[in-house]
């Protein structure tokens, strides 16, 4: 599947930071169901697997926390959320693999993950959180995610864009003035948006 | 600390001041003190507001000394919300100035004659009891800010506000915090109330003249604190998370797992959270600007600092950083997804001297009540402002969410011994909804909230993947959370602790160096459960019986979204959980 329209930016750091927080609701990312999940974090968006074992350490899929990442495979829709570890004896008990992970039993992922079934396409949502955010949310923007129009367009209409010499737009490849960034021809379907960050 | 101060309110000429040596309460500190004079001293059957109870102010065994994050205070008395026993603890400054000034402890006993009010003012040349009537019915704020015209701005400040003054279920007793306001408060179980019955408005605290506590071993205590702050520093949650984005980094965590309590407890996810998170607080903060914004400590010492200023659009002061539960209460399980008024609520609780916790629980049951609709702010501050004012209403809403239901035929009441849950429902995560049960406290986030059985080797190793584990870990951790509540230390030391075992040698050489004992983890552990024991005794004697270690049934019955679970741990293994 093609997403509806392509939106490629090219920005000063300061403004590619202000789309990490649309991380927090989650973002689309195309994908194949099937395929192993920590394929789809560290082939795919490149995290590393090192980071994904250390600094990532509550894992959610379907909003069920995850301790052994490695035995899942991607399966159609899914909402995927990372991150750090985090205080409290709810932020310890939802960690992966903790000592306390009896505490959630309830809401484990208990399976081995999705069935699969064939590899076909599919959407997920990614959500990232806190620090982990803050960390991968630049890469994984620079690889591009999908994301619906009309959220796009709301979310472009609450940021300010850089002076027009600073930055670059460019609407399913021509090259568009930055001060029209909220006046697309917004679909309603999926927008693949694709932020650069400019060193200076 | 080698003194401890007593202030009869029940004197024949008035209040009676005396200081006296620790006795048998020699080496007790915050939790460990304020525990074990409640149940020494306090008849479990009196009213709590009676001149029977007591109401005991403790800083922690390390407090005032250079021991990083040693600047917690314990009030404990028998509480007007459980009747129960109750530990409230609290960061701001007065913890440290009272250590320093050599008192282990303040025992406010007896009842005044007459409604006259009081102000106790302590520094290194003695202490002194005034009649403060120009402060009645003042908020926390106001009182601070009259009493810096008389005293100058150096004093650090134990207060009440209205609704301690109007004896009120969910009343606090306030702490002035590094800058001196009354930001910082011993919230949970009505302490502000029996702080109110005793007739004292506010405590003054001057330490000038004095010097920090001086170690017992110098230098084992010296590299003992260089190794614990090295290991809270390098730790992701404490040198990392906690300083970054405070406590409410949690809401999009617990909401995405479904555990975030909303509308009342209906339901486990909130719409609106990921506009009200530690994330988008942070990135306000951040860009609003100001001193302190961001990252703040609530005491000098903390190195952690998970704390924060909030400042309004225009760049005023509005209240410190509202915490993970504060912005649930107000928040999510009241509908309400704007941080502006969520902070508003945060200043007025301050101002008036009201748990936050259990005020946003009142009200979200309240809005059950249909005295205001789920997601209207205005109406939620307006409720909150009747509590100030001591309408009939503002009473009723002030005496917490029991009362609240009660009188209003709410069923859906989220309390356990009359008081109100915190921000984690327990159908979701049903290991915190033991401690819930079973908390000597009633519901209470912080009673398991500490280091694991793999730390402290508190009661053998326990197979994660078993259903009672559920039952001994949270046995485990209240044990654990008590023995660090005597410290003084923040219980956010624990994360750096679970994961680093040279950072808990690093605590334990810590007291040690200072006390000059020669402490194990068992020793710790051992201490913990003396406490919880005897804390267990007196509810025993107060009339608390298995029948009150209970969820509300809808806990039992109603499933929770998105994962259509209910609470499934029985009242046999809940039973199990003092089996020590
Ligand atoms: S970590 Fe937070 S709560 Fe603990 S002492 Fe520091 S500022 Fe206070």
């Amino acid at each position: 599947m093609e997403p509806a329209a392509t939106l490629d930016l090219r920005l000063p750091a300061e403004t590619a930071a202000r789309f990490t927080p649309l991380f927090s609701a989650g973002v689309g990312i195309a994908t194949r169901t099937g395929i192993p999940l920590v394929k789809l974090l560290c082939d795919q968006l490149g995290i590393d697997e090192k980071y994904l074992d250390q600094r990532v350490q509550t894992i959610f899929v379907n909003a069920r926390a995850v301790d052994d990442v490695t035995r899942l495979t991607v399966d159609d829709g899914d909402v995927i959320a990372l991150s750090a570890a985090m205080p409290g004896l709810v932020g310890a008990t939802l960690r992966k693999g903790g000592v306390l992970a009896s505490f959630r039993a309830a809401i484990s992922y208990s399976s081995g993950g999705g069935q699969g079934g064939g590899a076909g396409f599919t959407v997920v949502t990614l959500k990232l959180f806190n620090l982990v955010a803050r960390e991968l949310a630049a890469a994984i923007l620079r690889g591009g995610i999908w994301i619906k129009g009309g959220r796009l367009a709301a979310f472009l209409e609450q940021t300010t864009p850089p002076p027009d010499d600073t930055m670059s737009v460019r609407w399913n490849g021509k090259p568009v003035q930055s001060d029209r960034w909220t006046a697309l021809p917004w679909p309603e379907g999926w927008v693949e948006l694709r932020v650069e960050t400019l060193t200076v | 600390m080698d003194k401890i101060l007593r202030i009869n309110m029940s004197g024949a000429n008035g209040p009676e001041l005396k200081t006296e040596s620790l006795g048998a309460y020699a080496g007790l500190g915050g939790r460990a003190m304020t525990s074990t004079v409640v149940a020494q001293e306090v008849p479990p059957t009196c009213h709590a507001l009676s001149a029977e109870n007591k109401l005991v102010i403790a800083p922690g065994l390390l407090s005032g000394s250079a021991a990083a994050m040693s600047g917690r205070i314990s009030v404990g008395c028998k509480s007007p919300l459980t009747g129960g026993i109750k530990e409230a603890n609290s960061g701001g400054q007065p913890s440290q100035l009272l250590a320093r000034l050599g008192y282990a402890a303040i025992i406010l006993e007896g009842c005044p004659k007459d409604d006259t009010l009081y102000k106790v003012i302590i520094n290194k040349d003695g202490v002194s009891i005034d009649k403060a009537d120009d402060l009645k019915m003042l908020g926390n704020y106001d009182t601070v800010e009259k009493l810096r015209g008389t005293y100058g701005d150096k004093f650090g400040c134990i207060s009440i506000g209205q609704a301690g003054e109007m004896k009120l279920g969910a009343a606090t007793v306030a702490f002035t915090d590094m800058e001196g306001l009354p930001t910082r408060h011993a919230g949970r179980g009505g302490v502000g109330a029996v702080m109110g019955a005793k007739g004292i408005k506010a405590i003054i605290i001057d330490d000038a003249g004095t010097k920090m506590r001086e170690p017992k071993d110098p230098e084992k205590f010296k590299a003992a604190n260089k190794a614990f702050v090295a290991g809270l520093r390098q730790h992701p949650v404490t040198g990392q998370g906690l300083p970054a984005y405070g406590t409410n980094v949690l809401t999009n965590v617990i909401n995405e797992a479904g555990g975030y309590p909303t509308f009342n407890f209906k339901q486990g996810q909130f719409d609106g959270a990921a506009k009200i998170s530690g994330e988008a607080l942070a990135e306000m903060e951040n860009s609003r600007g100001g001193d302190g914004s961001a990252t703040h400590g609530c005491h000098r010492g903390c190195v952690i600092r998970c704390s924060g200023t909030f400042y309004d659009k225009n760049g005023r002061f509005v209240t410190k950083q509202p915490e993970y539960e504060t912005v649930w209460a107000h928040g999510g399980n009241c509908g309400i997804d704007d941080l502006d008024a969520i902070a508003e609520l945060d200043r007025l609780d301050d101002d008036f001297g009201l748990d936050t916790i259990e005020m946003g629980a009142t009200i979200a049951v309240a809005m059950d009540a249909g005295l205001a609709q789920f997601g209207d702010a205005t109406a939620a501050i307006r409720l909150i402002k009747e509590v100030g004012q001591g309408t009939p209403l503002g009473r009723i809403l002030g005496s917490g969410a029991a009362v609240t239901g009660r009188v209003f035929g709410v069923e859906r009441v989220p309390v356990v011994k009359g008081q109100s849950m915190p921000a984690y429902d327990p159908r979701a995560v049903q290991g915190i909804g033991v401690t819930y049960a079973t908390s000597t406290m009633g519901a209470d986030h912080t009673a398991g909230y500490a280091v694991t059985a793999n730390v402290l080797g508190v009661g053998g190793s326990v197979d994660p993947l078993k259903p009672q584990g559920q039952v001994e870990l949270s046995r485990n951790l209240q044990i654990a959370t008590t023995a660090i509540d005597a410290t003084g230390m923040c219980l956010f030391i624990a994360f750096a602790i679970l994961d680093q075992p040279e950072t808990f040698q690093a605590l334990i050489d810590l007291i040690n160096g200072f006390t000059g004992l020669d402490m194990t983890g068992d020793d710790v552990s051992d201490l913990g459960k003396k406490i919880l024991t005897q804390e267990r005794t007196f509810n025993a004697r107060a009339g608390l019986t298995a029948a009150h270690d209970r969820l509300p049934d809808y806990f039992k019955n109603e499933p929770l979204t998105p994962h259509k679970v209910t609470f499934g741990v029985t009242d046999e293994e809940l039973d199990q959980v003092f089996n020590f």
